[in-house]
């Protein structure tokens, strides 16, 4: 057949298939213009606190709504497609069970837009219980909206778990193993098989947590739709409290549990040494796994009717969740760069960043967790200051670096990136600087109109956010023109 | 890097498991199924602590069998063990199943039950039912996934019981 | 600028201090980060001081929580001697504070009976200089007890400290303190 013609191979573009390099990147991408836009929703709620606009009451709470509640998904999101790269290859991972968690949690967002902004619901991301059904400003469906919303993006995550489980389980049989035990106690490995490395431990760590997180999450959704459906459906208000905070506080904190997983991938590729599992760290991540489903109990403090169990379970297991952390993932990070001539770039400054906020926040996280301190922080800017710390100058630090990372540092860093880098820093400084001293000096939360001195600091913060983003905005684009170039010349970035 | 993969039928299924767990199994089962058949139209209603652990354990019952059953079914292509292309779908219809199993739940206020025994009736049938796929399913995509849909079965029922539908 | 409350003037403290050294630490370790060393040769140092690092913060977690369980807000903490308390019933409804009297004496032991019929609330109070004091939240269908101890006479502030719908931020009441004869 010698007339057929010759192919020329030409530099077409190659239809977009389901790999895991595109539903990653589409993951992160969705993230990041979402959370860009949810962070200039942030920076207009901080003007109005600032009275520099004056928004409707109901209109304000809308968007506060949706800024929690998206945040919180959009960081998760951008996270467990993270960590679901640095492992996918050693766990056989599908792109396509990825795509499912992804289209519902997409499903999910939309609802929650729909609800906050077309229909105004406003009962705050923790939708606590009789709030949403009680003289509400905005018609009944947007509370449905909102609810099954919640839901969608709950069962997403909930594949997302199950898949890596069941990965776990088939790939290291058993959970345990996964958890890296058989590097504690060897009598639990199996002859020729290797210990799992530490993302995979953060995975199985993150697959179980979320599981049962999700779990609570759709009993107290699911009591809350049948209240909506049938209004004489009972509920009590503080069973309603702990169910929802036991699901919001994990989903919250597994965040920078599965910003771990990427740190453990990815920082010894830039220090050039290795991150190897032990029955240390193994064990630190059983500690993890225990605290972060007990440690909720601290959101309950100033509910005096609560059993003092319970209080005193919170309170010592908040104090023991910092040990894990900062003995072994934090500790161990900067040993790792100590003296290693590491190489900076936008991953490794955001990885190394992001390590002093997770340090930070949960310095900040553990003040707050004393009771007799909760006494005269719990619900005011404080609390917003330390997970802003640890989600935004932590977890959302890790996910761009990730991005970077994935997207190819092989040239030096550009001179627009490094300026980026040095005002998305600075803007988070001084934003997170507002908020505690707004903290110390009782200013509440969710307000709306803030006592003194909240206005004056508000506008401080307001600032902030105009640095951050400009910043932000630098360092996305840097990594988006990366991300282009190395899609064009695949060998060059690999 | 060679790495090891489970296969699909594992030796265990294939020796053939014991007759003395089948028959375990099967007895747990018919107690399962009596007490969902029966357990509606008994006078007292127990508190909701306890309705709703008896539903976690007649769950458990369902999930055992399906993962029992599913592991002796020789896998086909559309099973997730060797990577099929198709192979996300089992887990889909677990998790979809579990969902369902969860938002069934809505209906389980003590005082609506007492009123209609025949629905609670179903209802439990219902979330036998679910079990059972959702174990199937799951065993179908990986070998021991049925296990944890069950657990995570398990762990709902255990989460209501801390007060839904009680106040 | 509000003058800061002895509590939150002691979390103060105590946050300069840990975020001080976390600073220190890190800065210093990207600042010697250049000069390369072994791995090797630097992993048995580190996990040395790990160790202590570890025993250091396992003695700070005890010792926070031994020293908490010393000023606890709950009824029988802030009330060992079961004396009686002045009763004030206090109500959260949207967006109001309906309380069984305005007017306190200083000094004394008051106990609230904070609860809500509507939503969720919390009772925070504000001393005249705009210092919040301690709070409890005010919760539908139970009634939380809080002993509490004004130091002064003044005007104080009843504020809403749980997102309760829209008009929260205006849930504010004030609470005469007088001289107790």
């Amino acid at each position: 057949m010698a007339t057929q013609p010759v192919t020329v191979p030409a530099p077409v573009r190659r239809s977009w298939a389901l790999t895991p390099r595109s539903v990653v990147s589409i993951c992160l991408s969705t993230s990041f213009v979402l959370i860009y836009v949810l962070g200039m929703v942030g920076g207009i709620m901080r003007a109005n606190q600032a009275a520099v606009v004056h928004l409707p009451l109901d209109t304000f709470y809308s968007l506060l709504t949706l800024h929690g509640t998206g945040m919180i998904a959009l960081v998760t999101l951008a996270m467990a497609a993270g960590l679901w790269y640095a492992v996918h290859d050693i766990l056989d991972l599908r792109p396509r069970v990825l795509m499912v968690g992804f289209a519902l949690f997409c499903l999910g967002i939309v609802l929650v837009l729909v609800a906050t902004l077309v229909g105004g619901f406003a009962a705050g991301w923790t939708f606590l219980y009789p709030l949403p059904f009680v003289n509400t400003t905005w018609p009944a469906w947007a509370t449905l909206a909102f609810l099954l919303g919640v839901l969608a993006v709950g069962l997403g995550f909930s594949i997302y778990c199950m898949d890596i489980l069941t990965a776990v389980v088939g790939r290291y049989g058993g959970l345990l193993r996964g958890l890296g035990l058989d590097a504690l106690i060897p009598a639990l490995g199996r002859p020729g098989q290797e210990v799992a490395p530490p993302p995979v431990i953060a995975a199985t760590m993150v697959g179980i947590d979320g599981a049962i997180g999700t779990l609570a999450g759709a009993v107290i959704l699911i009591a809350l739709l049948a209240h909506y459906v049938n209004p004489a459906f009972p509920i009590d208000a503080l069973w309603a409290k702990n169910v929802t905070y036991f699901f919001g506080h994990i989903i919250a904190n597994l965040d920078i549990y599965l910003a771990a997983g990427t740190i453990y991938a990815y920082l010894p590729t830039y220090a050039g040494r290795e991150w190897k599992t032990n029955g240390v760290l193994a064990l630190s991540w059983v500690g993890s796994l225990v605290f972060v489903l007990t440690a909720y109990g601290h959101h309950l403090y100033m509910d005096f009717v609560q059993p003092p169990a319970l209080q005193f379970l919170g309170e010592s297991t908040s104090y023991l969740a910092s040990v894990p952390p900062a003995v072994v993932t934090i500790f161990g990070a900067v040993l790792l760069v100590y003296r290693s001539g590491i190489r900076w770039h936008v991953g490794s400054v955001l990885l190394y960043a992001g390590l002093v906020g997770w340090a930070v926040g949960g310095t900040a996280a553990e003040l707050d967790a004393s009771i007799p301190f909760n006494f005269v922080l719990h619900n005011t800017l404080w609390v917003v200051a330390h997970f802003h710390t640890y989600l935004l100058g932590g977890a959302f630090l890790f996910a761009i670096a990730f991005a970077s990372h994935f997207a190819g540092e092989r040239e030096a860093m550009s001179g627009w990136a490094r300026a980026g880098l040095w005002l998305l820093l600075g803007g988070i400084t001084l934003f997170l600087a507002s908020f505690y001293v707004s903290g110390l000096e009782g200013v509440p939360r969710r307000e709306a109109i803030q006592p003194a001195p909240g206005p004056v600091l508000s506008l401080y913060a307001t600032a902030a956010v105009a640095v951050l983003l400009a910043g932000l905005t630098l360092v996305l684009l840097d990594v988006w023109h990366r991300a282009r170039r190395s899609r064009a010349f695949p060998e060059e970035a690999a | 890097m060679i790495k090891e993969r489970p296969s699909g039928v594992d030796a265990e299924a294939t020796v053939g498991p014991s007759w003395v767990a089948d028959a375990a199994l099967g007895i747990a089962f018919a107690a399962a199924l009596a007490y969902a058949v029966l357990s509606p139209f008994a006078g007292e209603a127990p508190s909701v602590a306890l309705h709703h652990l008896a539903h976690g354990a007649i769950m458990v019952v369902a999930g055992a069998v399906g993962i029992r059953i599913a592991r002796r079914v020789p896998p086909t292509a559309g099973d997730g063990q060797d990577a099929h292309p198709g192979g996300s779908r089992p887990l889909v219809l677990a998790v979809l199943a579990e969902a369902a199993a969860i938002a069934l739940m809505a209906f389980d206020a003590g005082s609506w039950l007492d009123r209609h025994p025949a629905l609670h009736l179903a209802m439990h049938l219902t979330l036998m039912a679910l079990t059972f796929a959702a174990a199937v399913w799951g065993e179908r995509y990986r070998r021991g996934a049925g296990t944890l849909v069950t657990a995570m079965m398990a762990a709902m029922a255990a989460i209501a019981a801390t007060g839904f539908g009680a106040g | 600028m509000v003058p800061l409350g002895a509590r939150q003037d002691l979390v103060l403290v105590l946050f300069a201090t840990m975020v001080t050294a976390i600073g220190a630490v890190f800065v210093w370790v990207a600042l010697t980060a250049r000069g390369r060393l072994e791995y090797q040769a630097v992993r048995p140092h580190g996990y040395f001081l790990r160790s202590w690092w570890f025993g250091v913060l396992l003695a700070l977690c005890a010792f926070g929580f031994v020293v908490s369980l010393a000023s606890l807000p709950y009824p029988a903490e802030a009330n060992p001697t079961r004396a009686p308390a002045l009763q004030v019933r206090v109500k959260g409804v949207q967006w109001a504070w309906l309380l069984s009297t305005d007017r306190v004496p200083a000094g004394r032991l008051i106990e609230f009976e904070v609860t809500a019929t509507d939503v969720n609330h919390g009772f925070g109070i504000y001393s005249p200089h705009g210092v919040l004091l301690g709070q409890v939240q005010a919760m539908p269908g139970y009634v939380n007890h809080l002993f509490f101890r004004f130091p002064h006479p003044g005007v104080y502030l009843i504020r809403c400290m749980e997102y309760c719908g829209a008009e929260h931020p205006y849930m504010l009441m004030p609470l005469t303190v007088y001289q107790a004869s």
